[in-house]
């Protein structure tokens, strides 16, 4: 398979983040993924990655972006005209793809609310070839209606501050303005004024609520539509590393789009488009370039001694970080003047898994050489010879096993480690046992914990740990070694910041604004 | 027949529950008819969010907004933890929905 390419497109002034997958044998078919927004994203990145590949190995040129102001698109979502935006750059996307692939009447492939922008954009269109809607959204107000509804049945069952946001509603993570809650109101399938595509794919369960309606009006627009069962939203409500690929759906859009005709040349263009410059940049680290990341750089050439900032991923999420939280850090950070790498290690976001490994793991077998690999990248991209590393949950384990092994490290920055890497996650994560054994193995592992954070001082490296109460992780080694553990929060370079009222993830606006300042003040001392 | 129907009833807003259940459990249980006591997050593996998704199809099912509904019935949705647990939920929203 050929590697896909990373690049910017758009205008300058909010450029794009999209890959550009180049087909193996040309069909002369090209495919645009639109992914969805929010938590959806986050958690059907994977499926879409694996979509495109198959979609590529099978002939077709498929580009998939991040819509304006998410993923690793410049902006963000509390930017005006979010909505008029994004059509522009699905518009920017298609011509994208189009001059790419050569493919004149290219495919659309949109899940949930991501279907229902693709279908307002084709129906504006005349170039759409074919439309895949799955699962779709049936109005862009149907959709932020459901988020709003779980971001406020989240916080009943997880009981976390609710600061209400005064300019629109949160969403699980993420953020609609009332202006874009009014925007995407209007983004209706069932209002769509021309036919989006001759051909159309219904990809859903059963639980399409307009269905009919929908099945209907498509049918008055004289679209040709297939509806087809998938494998289901477990993909979307499962957190990622627990999570399977949703095969069934996968391959039914594959085979459908497969069977279409495809009218463009079976040869690729022979030079690509020039790409729209952006201050971020992709790399790919490691010998064989498997591994990859965005660097943010400072907004002005730092001075020699300053540390550059590796972040690790949270979990299986890839390197935008839950909510998208490491990308508002990487630049938050990046305009202090630090250069900033986010980093997928292996199997996990775009960095496809090595050799015989499997993919979607919190901790990759091949972990700590990426993160080494990744801070050779870092000093030769930046001229760093001093690290700061930091990560949320598995991203904090690692961090903080990399700073008890010493190094050329400034310092660490640790948000809800889970396991340290020296806790048994079973333990950590599931029912209390109680037995003499395992309250012995528990008390070794948290002393072991107290230990490492001992050792990190002693390396002279410098670490804030911040903590969400109650987070699994840091719970259990205040309770299986509180005395050490009290006594570590008077070590040298140590600081221990616990958060109240938010949950793992920083899932609040509000929590998300907090971590983000801690952790800035924490780097404005190494400035 | 009253007591006929309302068995009928419960036999449903179980039956749904378990569907549901079924739908999102990461790992499906192989006993039936499922346990009360089934633990949702240890023994089928719900964390925090799937348990919201599940929760805000269940209230879709009995046409309830149910953060607002337990809301007003005073019932605490962090409490909820078992099938069993779904199922009295299920059962309270069934009698608001008639």
């Amino acid at each position: 398979m050929l590697p896909a390419q990373p690049f910017y497109f758009g205008s300058e002034v909010e450029p794009i983040f999209g890959w550009y997958h180049t087909p193996e044998i040309p069909n002369g078919g090209g495919v645009v993924l639109c992914s969805p927004l929010g938590l959806d994203a986050t958690r059907s990145h994977w499926s879409y990655r694996h979509l495109a590949e198959r979609l590529a190995r099978a002939g077709f040129g498929v580009l998939r972006f991040d819509w304006p102001g998410t993923g690793d698109s410049a902006g963000d979502d509390a930017q005006p005209d979010r909505v008029a935006v994004w059509i522009a750059g699905l518009n920017l996307a298609i011509d994208e793809l189009k001059r790419r692939s050569g493919a004149p009447r290219p495919a659309l492939v949109g899940l949930r609310v991501g279907a229902t922008l693709a279908a307002q954009v084709a129906a504006e269109r005349e170039d759409i070839g074919a439309l895949v809607l799955w699962m779709p959204a049936l109005t862009g107000g149907a959709w932020v209606s459901e988020m709003a509804k779980l971001h406020k049945l989240y916080l009943r069952i997880v009981p976390q501050a609710d600061v209400p946001e005064p300019d629109g509603e949160e969403l699980l993570g993420s953020f609609a303005s009332k202006a874009t809650i009014a925007d995407l109101a209007r983004v209706d399938l069932l209002a769509l004024p021309r036919r989006p595509a001759p051909r159309i794919l219904v990809v859903e369960d059963g639980v399409l609520r307009g269905a009919e309606q929908l099945r209907e009006r498509l049918a008055i627009l004289g679209a040709e539509v297939e509806w087809r069962r998938g494998s289901g939203q477990k993909f979307l409500f499962t957190v990622p590393h627990r999570a399977t690929l949703p095969d069934e759906s996968l391959n039914t859009i594959l085979h459908w789009l497969e069977t279409l005709p495809v009218d463009g040349a079976k040869v690729a263009p022979s030079s690509p488009p020039a790409t729209t410059p952006f201050r971020e940049r992709p790399v790919h680290c490691r010998v064989d370039g498997r591994l990859f990341g965005i660097v943010a750089p400072p907004v002005e050439p730092p001075p020699p001694e300053r540390p550059a900032i590796l972040l690790l991923n949270a979990g299986a999420v890839n390197r935008t970080g839950p909510h998208r939280l490491y990308v508002t850090m990487a630049r938050r950070w990046a305009a202090l003047g630090f250069a900033v790498l986010r980093i997928d290690l292996s199997g996990i976001g775009d960095t496809p898994a090595a050799d015989g490994a499997a993919e979607s793991l919190v901790y990759p077998r091949d972990g700590l050489t990426d993160i080494d690999a990744a801070r050779e990248v870092l000093a030769r991209e930046t001229g760093a010879s001093r690290f700061i590393i930091a990560g949320l949950c598995s991203g904090a384990d690692f961090a903080y096993q990399i700073a008890r092994r010493g190094g050329p490290l400034a310092g660490v920055i640790m948000m809800n480690p889970r396991t340290f890497l020296e806790l048994d996650l079973a333990r950590v994560e599931g029912p209390p046992v109680k037995s003499q054994e395992s309250d012995l193995a528990s008390k070794a592992e948290a002393l072991r914990v107290a230990a490492g954070l001992r050792q990190i001082s002693l390396n002279g490296i410098d670490a804030l740990l911040v903590v969400s109460r109650p987070d699994p992780g840091i719970d259990f080694v205040d309770r299986h070694a509180p005395g050490p553990i009290r006594e570590s929060e008077g070590l040298p370079r140590f600081v221990r910041v616990n958060i109240s009222g938010t949950d793992h993830t920083f899932t609040t606006l509000s929590s998300q604004r907090r971590v983000l300042e801690i952790t800035t003040q924490y780097l404005v001392r190494h400035r | 027949m009253g007591e006929l129907s309302t068995a009928v009833a419960t036999e449903s807003v179980e039956g749904k529950i378990t569907d549901l259940v079924l739908e999102y459990a990461l790992h499906a249980p192989a006993d039936r008819p499922l346990r009360p006591e089934l633990s949702l997050r240890d023994e089928i593996g719900l964390d925090s969010f799937s348990l919201v998704s599940l929760m805000l199809r269940l209230g879709e099912e009995f046409n309830v907004d149910l953060a607002d509904e337990s809301a007003r019935l005073g019932i605490d949705l962090g409490t909820v933890s078992t099938f069993g647990d779904l199922v009295k939920l299920g059962r309270a929203f069934s009698e608001l929905s008639r």
